[in-house]
């Protein structure tokens, strides 16, 4: 989002019109490139204005789009960072921030972002939909349903919300209501979206064979659907088709290269095929998504342990069961982790405590059941 | 037939040759297949599990297997276990016997069932079958597992057997114990088989769970029900056995033992046991050369899968499929889940089913007896295994065989489709075992499905490819030589390893005769035996293509 501001540009037309080399003049020179779309020219032209000028705030937000739209977003949260140290609270520069933070996969930075903006601007639906993404790629499901449900009863036009509400609730296996934003969707006719979504709920009815039908269906449609290779991926996996998930993911990576879901699975097949610093390289990614996730810091363990990196294995797995106490499978790779380092005693405690946790779910699941 | 052959191994060796086969014109890159040989005789056994609408737990586990040769006649026989009548618990009728069927010189078979005393009618629900001959006296006996009382079966030599379950010490467990499976070694080096048997949990038709769903019944979780130890009896020679279970340190380990196979996984000389646990961590005893075991499955790398995770453990089977000197471990598992292979690196097992492609082969399968066999000669063990769900419950269920062909020790192929109409008979395919019944060097296969005849799968040979089976016969080891490690060498330098297994599956029992492909190669360098006894032997020039009896020398 480029801001131009009427006065300035006023002035800025003055001053080229004497032609001198002032800072106005090369600001001038910045924005006019920018605006051809010469970024990688316009960039430096920022830069030395500002180098002039440090507390010109626009100049610093433009410089952070230009950046972000040359893929530079590192660079850009810098400028956009400097930019609000000098108008602190600024929702556009607070957006483009989000926005660089967004694209990336930085989603944990850029979801904070937006949630602090939808709190301030609720009724805004650009970043509301922009949270429910972000909320969406974290898994939090839940979060996305209250966000979306609201306005989904208002409008039952937008597919972008039927489409966002209803991969949330089905992930969240909240069928019937998942089924009725897939109908909204396909009264607009055979569309990606929709078959994408219809194969979303085969995937959770583990119709392996016919979801990935649908989300065939839905590339032939529309071949760069977010998501869409991601999910066939996830569905080759359960029929045990390996070599095809890879592939699937592979092709998520080149449109998405932050989607978890890929970074994560791929990784895990990875290891499985024991090439252990492609599955790290990927797993690393999926963690600057989720930073917290528990399930990739668990794969990223095993990839030490698979590694023979007993250490890093045991201090990853024990920051696991200490924030996750009731992670079972963390637990057994901690104990094999310490009979490795021939630390029989916490091995056998590892150990002891993963079955008493396993029998504890056992009873509570069977309790579910009687209930 | 049978001549002397020169033995030029140190020691007071005699080699005798069973059976001379020549080798076939070879036709490298044909299949065999195999053809269902059991119409040809009159067989009227049928694995009856008592399904008549009410599932009780125990009835997907029905048909065990054994192929033996019980007269010592040469040719290989087979025992089947049978079910019984629910929730009577009672075989009431001949439906559920047991059967034991002899092969006559023409390759057909003869139900001498109670001619043997097999019948089993004074016992319940049978499931496993192990072979051993636990007194060494040259005749293979026989242990049953059951719902209710175990039973051993001493051969007398003269085609019958009698019931020394009471004499032996060996019948003991506690009460409601499902039995599965068993297998015999010599966990102690004494030179007498001792036995472990595979528990699951603990179960009678008034605690059966019944699990329905819109008023149809299903099988219920297994989780619902108690896991139990596996229980070890030690052979204290004269026909008496004792329950060693606490004292070897197997009591503290319990689970839901399926599969049992028994190998030298750390390559020590001194038998280890694995058990394939459905729904809990697999065991792996490792012997500590003391009389006690130490469980270290986790420890190992084999109790869980590859995301530290419980499977539906089946039938398994120990054996090395790439011929690195190392015992590995397969065991398959229910559709869904992916069927493990696990490799020996020597000090820990790592999970080789992606790398080996039996991830993508395995996942739609319900697989239950299963075995390493190299059904083609080439040298490579290949994997098959007697696949059908659990449950009846949709056009899924009803499942064939699977032969998965290890290509060059490194990963698996499908080949089940060009295995003939016989082996893709769809059903619920149950116990399994392995055997030689032609003796023609090429593996067959004994399958039982439920409430079906078995299939009798003679393997079409035909390949060209050589062959080499040992007959293993010990003297300060157990006469059986359970365990006994065998490395070839052929002529050009090809090393091959087996071992002497007879707990392969699951509920069944195979031939005990160790088992050699050897591809193109006609000629053998070397043969060299270590005893379960730590006795060195070392065979030169043996003639491949041929049965061969070994004798264990004196030192």
């Amino acid at each position: 989002m480029l801001h131009f501001q009427a006065g300035m540009a006023l002035a800025l037309c003055c001053y080229a019109a004497h032609g001198q080399e002032t800072p106005e003049r090369i600001l001038q020179q910045a924005m006019a490139l920018h605006q051809a779309g010469q970024l990688e020219r316009a960039i430096p032209q920022y830069r030395a204005y500002l180098k002039l000028r440090p507390d010109a705030v626009d100049a610093r937000s433009n410089l952070g789009v230009a950046l972000a739209s040359t893929g530079r977003y590192q660079e850009a949260i810098v400028a956009y960072g400097e930019a609000l140290k000098r108008r602190p609270g600024d929702p556009h520069i607070r957006l483009n921030l989000a926005l660089a933070h967004y694209k990336p996969g930085q989603i944990s930075e850029a979801a904070a972002l937006l949630s602090a903006l939808h709190s301030e601007q609720p009724a805004d639906r650009q970043i509301m939909l922009l949270l429910a993404d972000c909320w969406l790629r974290q898994g939090e499901d839940r979060k996305v349903i209250d966000l979306l449900t609201p306005i989904a009863e208002g409008d039952r036009s937008d597919l972008a919300i039927a489409y966002l509400l209803g991969t949330a609730l089905l992930r969240d296996r909240q069928v019937e209501r998942g089924q009725q934003m897939i109908n909204r969707i396909l009264i607009n006719g055979d569309s990606a979206e929709a078959h994408l979504l219809l194969g979303t709920a085969r995937l959770n009815a583990m119709e392996y064979e016919a979801a990935i039908a649908d989300f065939e269906k839905a590339a032939q449609l529309n071949p760069r659907l977010p998501d869409l290779y991601s999910y066939l991926g996830r569905a080759h996996i359960q029929t045990g088709d390996t070599a095809a998930a890879r592939l699937e993911f592979q092709k998520e990576l080149e449109e998405n290269p932050n989607d978890f879901e890929s970074n994560l699975n791929l990784g895990a097949l990875l290891k499985l095929d024991q090439d252990y610093d492609g599955a790290r390289r990927l797993l690393d990614r999926a963690l600057r998504v989720r930073p917290r996730d528990p399930g990739a810091r668990f794969q990223l363990a095993a990839v030490d342990l698979g590694a023979g990196r007993l250490d890093q294995a045991r201090s990853g797995l024990e920051a696991i069961v200490k924030e996750s106490p009731q992670f079972v499978e963390a637990h057994i790779s901690l104990a094999a982790v310490y009979y490795r380092l021939q630390r029989k005693a916490d091995g056998d405690r590892e150990k002891a405590l993963a079955q008493k946790l396993t029998m504890e779910q056992r009873a509570a699941r069977s309790q579910e059941k009687i209930e | 037939m049978r001549r002397a052959l020169v033995p030029l191994a140190a020691g007071t060796l005699a080699v005798w040759l069973l059976a001379l086969v020549p080798a076939r014109p070879a036709q490298p890159g044909k299949r065999p297949g195999f053809m269902d040989v059991a119409p040809r005789s009159k067989i009227s056994y049928t694995t009856h599990n008592s399904f008549a609408g009410r599932k009780y737990f125990p009835q997907p586990m029905c048909g065990g297997v054994a192929t033996f040769d019980f007269d010592n006649d040469g040719r290989i026989d087979i025992f089947f276990t049978n079910g019984a009548k629910l929730p009577e618990l009672k075989k009431t009728d001949p439906s559920f016997f047991n059967c034991l069927l002899h092969q006559k010189s023409d390759g057909t078979f003869e139900d001498v069932t109670a001619r043997a005393g097999l019948t089993g009618e004074q016992l319940d629900f049978n499931f496993g079958v192990a072979v051993g001959d636990y007194d060494n006296d040259g005749f293979e006996d026989l242990f049953l597992c059951s719902i209710g009382r175990n039973a051993l079966y001493h051969n007398n030599g003269d085609g019958t057997f009698t019931d020394v379950t009471a004499a032996s010490g060996i019948g003991g467990k506690p009460a409601g114990t499902l039995s599965i499976a068993a297998a015999w070694f010599d966990y102690d080096n004494d030179g007498l088989l001792d036995l472990i048997v595979s528990d699951y949990t603990l179960w009678n038709p008034k605690t059966d769970a019944r699990c329905m769903m819109s008023d149809r019944d299903y099988y219920c979780d297994p989780r619902r029900y108690p896991s139990v130890p596996p229980r070890l009896y030690r052979n204290l020679g004269k026909g008496r056995f004792v329950d060693v279970t606490a004292k070897a340190g197997l009591a503290a380990a319990p689970g839901k033992g399926m599969g049992v196979s028994i190998a030298d996984f750390n390559d020590d000389g001194w038998m280890d046991v694995f058990i394939a646990n459905d729904t809990e961590p697999n065991s792996l005893f490792i012997n500590q050369r003391d009389g006690t075991f130490a469980e270290k499955g986790l420890e190992l790398g084999v109790a869980y899968n590859e995301n530290a995770q419980v499977g539906s453990s089946m039938g398994s089977d120990a054996k090395d499929f790439n011929n690195d000197g190392k015992v590995d471990i397969f065991y398959n598992n229910l559709m869904g889940q992916v069927w493990q292979l696990l490799r020996n690196r020597g000090n820990l097992f790592d999970y080789y089913s992606s790398l080996g492609q039996i991830r993508k082969l395995s996942m739609a399968y319900s697989g239950w007896s299963t075995g390493f066999i190299d059904y083609n000669n080439d040298g490579w063990k290949d994997i098959y295994s007697s696949n059908g769900d659990v449950d009846m419950m949709n056009a899924r269920s009803p499942q064939h065989d699977t032969m998965f062909e290890n290509v060059d020790g490194k990963s698996f192929v499908d080949v089940s489709e060009e295995m003939g109409k016989d082996f893709l008979h769809k059903g619920y395919q149950r116990g399994s075992a392995f055997c030689d019944l032609n003796n023609d060097g090429a593996l067959d296969i004994v399958v039982t499905s439920l409430n079906e005849q078995p299939r009798l799968l003679m393997n079409t040979a035909g390949t060209g490819n050589h062959w080499l089976i040992l007959n293993l016969v010990g003297h300060k080891s157990a006469r059986d030589a359970i365990g006994a490690k065998v490395k070839l060498t052929t002529s050009s330098g090809r090393v091959l390893y087996n071992h002497v297994a007879v707990s392969v599956g699951f509920m069944s029992s195979s031939d005990k005769r160790v088992h050699f492909g050897l591809g193109q190669e006609a000629t053998i360098g070397s043969v060299e035996i270590r005893w379960p006894s730590g006795i060195q032997q070392t065979l030169k020039s043996v003639a491949a293509d041929q049965v061969v009896t070994v004798d264990e020398p004196q030192k």
